[in-house]
């Protein structure tokens, strides 16, 4: 019994402890230009109620790289960028939705629950490339669509939102 | 086959639903309204870049150049999508859209350069650009209706290859389940049967189990080690266990007996390791069985085996035969009295022809020698009278004998030529007298007789003699007649003999042939008799080949009728019958002359004193033994032409005696033997032949039967090799002269008297054992000189009993020396002569 109450009080103490960094990290200011902006129910933020970054924020958050098809292109692609999740946990959001906007005004409803380890990344590098707004950039939400088929329906190709600006995040 | 189609339609299904699947999930991949949405798109970011410019040229002054090159690189990113995704690889390969795209590329083309320019550049070729995006939207609104239209048909093939997918599917369901329900249809079918068959099964199963309940037989189940696994009921009742007691118990400690178990161990052991089967599938076998008490008993085992799958079984059917065996053997217990029975008949048969032929036999013969003697008249009809009483017994104790002789099958017949016109003619004037005695007249009609038949002539007088005779007793005041002729087609010949006396009646017409039957207290009365004639008479005419039978009406008379075939001459008989005649002459003609030393073995003294006063009216010699053993001792002593011998006698019988003059080295070893007996039967002769007899002569003697008896067997002389007396002395006449010779031989029977005569004398006695045997053996050496063979050899003998002072048996030899010293010495005057 004893040992049980230790047990989960050092879990409790330990899931504490590895939270605590994202919320005690305070967001530095953009120093290029800003190419995403977070608005909403988030923790962290170093624009007035938004949090906003530049690449180089965004690359410092965990740069993540892999290969797949996309409908949209043909033959595989690499694409490199950063995990939604990895933002989310910079924000401090662990729940809700995040209503993603492009530049033409297109928007989309991403809920929290897809961002995960290994999952969607906001893309910026294509075949090693930065995209220019031209070639869906400068940010680009893709998911790992070969790696599992669940990410090959309408719904994920609809949340797969390019030349992406602004999130907004809502808790629920 | 049901489960086969089964199979099909599943795995078909199987197969449609994945296809069905994958195409859903295409439907899930790609989805033709994001498409086209995308189409739309380019078309709005066509606008907006238009508005753009619009807003640049009304706002001169400062111009929104960045939402321009903004709005730009938006449209610029949808162009290229169409042009890369796959979204559009459908409607990339439509010629049309394939033109209209060029125009939507030419114009991204012709306005990169402008926009990536200098502004003032791009400020001085806005109005020209608004220009081209009205060209632009018109393209871009002509490529949207196009892909609308082709992601409609799109669409709706895929929709169409969904539908027959599923009509497919839908089709092969249907099958699947008309298969299913015809699955089901036979199961049930098979299902209904199986209950059926069940059903069937229990109640054969019932009805077994009360067969083996009710079964007589007890049947006791067992497996392969011998463990009972069924035991009925009857089984219960049979071997005292009950079905508790024996199910799972070793059969073979049960019921088999002690004796028996180890033969059945060695029995099962054999067959599970050979399989071979020895009371298995056998049959019936019978064996012994024990009970619960220990009581062991017969029984009747059926033995079989089955099998159930790997499990063998043996089905034990067993009979208790206690009482079948107890009846068998009292069957044959009864038999076996019967057969007793049989036996003890035929020897009182035997000893009572014997007991009544012996003093028949003295009767008959003293008859005859009164015959012969001188009587008044009123004593020869006395004779006469004596003879025909003594006849007639002898006629029923024939009779009965006739019949024993007949029942065993050994009628010994001897067919001849027989004229029956003369047979018949001689049997009616035989019997005239007696017939006309009864009141009755004899008529015999035999004109049409056949010349010559073959039959044996004595049965055939016999059976017409027995018809006759009874024709005659039952007949008073009336007339017999006796008919002979031949049958239609030559074949046969019929003998009638019709009477009118008191008649058969219809139902006791057959009975008239049956063994000791006589009709009626009335027939006996009038007609004495065994019964036995028309029994004979039937036997010994079919015997001959033939019939007999009856008509009669009662009150009117009979009618016998004999049916005999005509018959062959048979070749070799006849000339048995020449041979045997002419010898009969030439014996009769010798006779006379070769009178024959005859030894009559005989106990009874009137049997002796017929026999031989008969044997001496016939000139021949006689000399007497009163018993067998007398007979043995005298037949060592001399040689005899013929020895007559009784069979029946006390101590030492005829059939030994016989055997022990032939075993002996005496004189008489191949003297023939005739045996007189009244042992009639015919399984005698055999045993008489064995022992050496040479001829039987049935008793009562007679003179006829002895003449002719010896005529046939006296050739003693011939058959002697001792040379004989008359012989001897006409070889010695031959040498020494004939007065020499008679005078050797008058000294060697004075030599003989004087011995005899010193034998009889008291003196003989005293003298000294070497004395006597010197003095005997003298004469035995004038004896040898002479050829009295028998006289020698009685004399040698008698000397070797002193010499070894066995005067007992000297006593015996000295009182059979004066018969063969007679015997001799009437030779001895034959030869010498008056």
């Amino acid at each position: 019994m004893t040992i049980a109450l230790t047990r989960r009080a050092f879990a409790l103490v330990v899931g504490a402890l590895l939270a605590s960094p994202a919320l005690a990290q305070d967001l530095p200011a953009p120093t290029g230009e800003v190419v995403l902006e977070v608005t909403g129910d988030i923790q962290v933020t170093n624009r007035g109620d938004s949090a906003v970054f530049d690449l180089e924020m965004l690359q410092a958050l965990g740069e993540v790289t892999f290969e797949t098809s996309t409908p949209w292109t043909e033959g595989k692609q690499s694409f490199t960028g950063v995990e939604i999740a990895a933002i989310l946990r910079a924000l401090g959001v662990s729940e809700g939705a995040l209503k993603a906007t492009a530049i033409n005004d297109y928007a989309i409803e991403i809920p929290v629950s897809d961002a995960v380890e290994g999952g969607p990344i906001l893309a910026y590098r294509q075949n090693g490339n930065l995209m220019s707004v031209r070639e869906k950039g400068p940010l680009w939400v893709v998911y790992p669509y070969d790696l599992d088929q669940d990410y090959q329906s309408e719904v994920i190709f609809s949340r797969s939102i390019w030349q992406l600006v602004k999130i907004d995040v809502a808790a629920k | 086959m049901a489960v086969v189609g089964i199979l099909l339609c599943l795995l078909t299904i199987s197969f449609l639903a994945d296809t069905v699947r994958s195409e859903v999930d295409a439907l899930a991949v790609a989805n033709s309204d994001t498409t086209q949405w995308s189409l739309v798109q380019t078309e709005v970011e066509v606008l907006a870049l238009q508005v753009a410019v619009q807003d640049a040229l009304h706002m001169a002054a400062a111009p929104d150049l960045q939402e321009i090159r903004r709005r730009f690189d938006i449209l610029y990113s949808r162009i290229r999508l169409i042009g890369e995704s796959q979204q559009f690889a459908g409607l990339r390969q439509d010629p049309q859209a394939v033109a209209t795209f060029s125009d939507l590329e030419e114009f991204i083309q012709r306005q990169t350069p402008v926009i990536d320019g200098p502004d003032d550049q791009l400020i001085a070729s806005l109005p020209a650009m608004a220009q081209d995006l009205s060209a632009l939207r018109v393209s871009v609104r002509d490529y949207s209706l196009l892909g609308v239209r082709f992601y409609a048909d799109d669409s709706d093939g895929k929709r169409e290859g969904v539908a027959r997918t599923l009509a497919q599917i839908g089709y092969f369901t249907l099958a699947l389940v008309a298969a299913l329900l015809f699955g089901i249809g036979i199961l049930m079918a098979m299902f209904r049967r199986s209950i059926r068959s069940e059903r069937l099964a229990a109640e054969s199963r019932k009805r077994l189990e009360e067969i083996i309940a009710t079964s007589l037989d007890g049947i006791i189940v067992t497996d392969a080690d011998g463990k009972v696994l069924e035991y009925n009921g009857a089984a219960e009742r049979v071997f005292g266990y009950t079905r508790s007691e024996a199910i799972g118990h070793d059969m073979a400690t049960l019921v088999i007996p002690d004796h028996l178990r180890d033969a059945h161990t060695a029995g099962m052991k054999r067959y599970r390791s050979t399989g071979e089967r020895r009371v298995v599938g056998k049959g019936l076998v019978r064996l012994e069985a024990r009970r619960k008490d220990g009581a062991v008993f017969p029984v009747e085992l059926s033995l079989s085996a089955a099998t159930f799958g790997r499990r063998e079984i043996f089905v034990s059917f067993l009979r208790d035969i206690s009482e079948r065996v107890a009846g068998e053997q009292e069957l044959i217990l009864t038999r076996d009295r019967a057969v007793a029975g049989e036996r003890a008949k035929a020897e009182l048969l035997a000893v009572m022809s014997h007991e009544m032929r012996t003093p028949l036999n003295g009767i008959l013969g003293t008859i005859e020698l009164l015959e012969m003697s001188r009587l008044t008249a009123r004593q020869e009809r006395y004779v006469a009278a004596m003879k025909t009483s003594a006849g007639l017994l002898l006629h029923h104790v024939n009779g009965v004998l006739g019949m024993s002789r007949a029942e065993s099958g050994q009628l010994d017949l001897k067919p001849d030529a027989v004229d029956p016109a003369a047979l018949i003619q001689e049997l009616v004037e035989s019997q005239r007298h007696a017939i006309e005695a009864n009141g009755n007249g004899i008529h015999a009609d035999v004109q049409s007789a056949p010349a010559r038949i073959w039959a044996d002539p004595l049965r055939l007088r016999q059976v017409i003699l027995n018809l006759v005779g009874n024709a005659n007793k039952f007949t008073r005041s009336g007339e017999i007649r006796v008919e002979c002729d031949g049958t239609a087609d030559g074949q046969a010949v019929e003998f009638r003999v019709i009477d009118t006396g008191i008649g058969i009646r219809e139902e006791d017409l057959e009975r008239v042939f049956e063994e000791f039957r006589t009709l009626d207290t009335s027939y006996s009365r009038k007609a004495e008799g065994t019964g036995l004639g028309l029994a004979i008479a039937r036997r010994l005419v079919r015997a001959m080949g033939g019939d007999i039978g009856v008509d009669s009406e009662p009150g009117e008379g009979s009618l016998f009728w004999v049916r005999l075939p005509i018959g062959a001459p048979d070749t070799l008989r006849e000339a048995d019958r020449r041979a045997a005649l002419d010898d009969a002459s030439t014996t009769a003609a010798s006779e006379e002359t070769a009178p024959l030393q005859i030894l009559l073995v005989e106990d009874n003294r009137i049997n002796r004193l017929v026999a031989r006063d008969m044997l001496e009216s016939l000139g021949h010699q006689v000399f007497e033994a009163h018993d067998g053993r007398e007979g043995v001792h005298i037949a060592g002593l001399q040689a005899f032409d013929v020895i007559l011998m009784d069979i029946s006698m006390p101590e030492l019988d005829g059939v030994t005696a016989t055997g022990l003059i032939r075993a002996s080295q005496g004189p008489n070893r191949a003297t023939p033997v005739i045996a007189l007996t009244a042992h009639a039967l015919p399984e005698d002769a055999e045993r008489f032949h064995a022992a050496g007899i040479t001829e039987t002569l049935t008793k009562p003697l007679s003179v006829a039967s002895l003449r002719k008896t010896l005529s046939g067997v006296g050739q003693g002389p011939d058959q002697d090799p001792t040379p004989r007396m008359a012989g001897v002395l006409a070889e010695l006449s031959a040498q020494l002269g004939r007065e020499k010779a008679q005078d050797l031989l008058r000294t060697f029977c004075r030599e003989g008297d004087d011995l005899m005569q010193r034998i009889a004398a008291a003196s003989w006695a005293t003298e000294t054992p070497a004395a006597r045997a010197d003095a005997v053996h003298r004469l035995a050496g004038s004896a040898a000189v002479f050829g009295a063979s028998a006289l020698q050899s009685a004399l040698q003998a008698l000397e070797t009993d002193y010499r070894r002072l066995d005067m007992d048996g000297a006593q015996l030899r000295l009182d059979a020396l004066v018969p063969a010293w007679n015997a001799t010495r009437q030779q001895i005057d034959q030869c010498l002569g008056p």
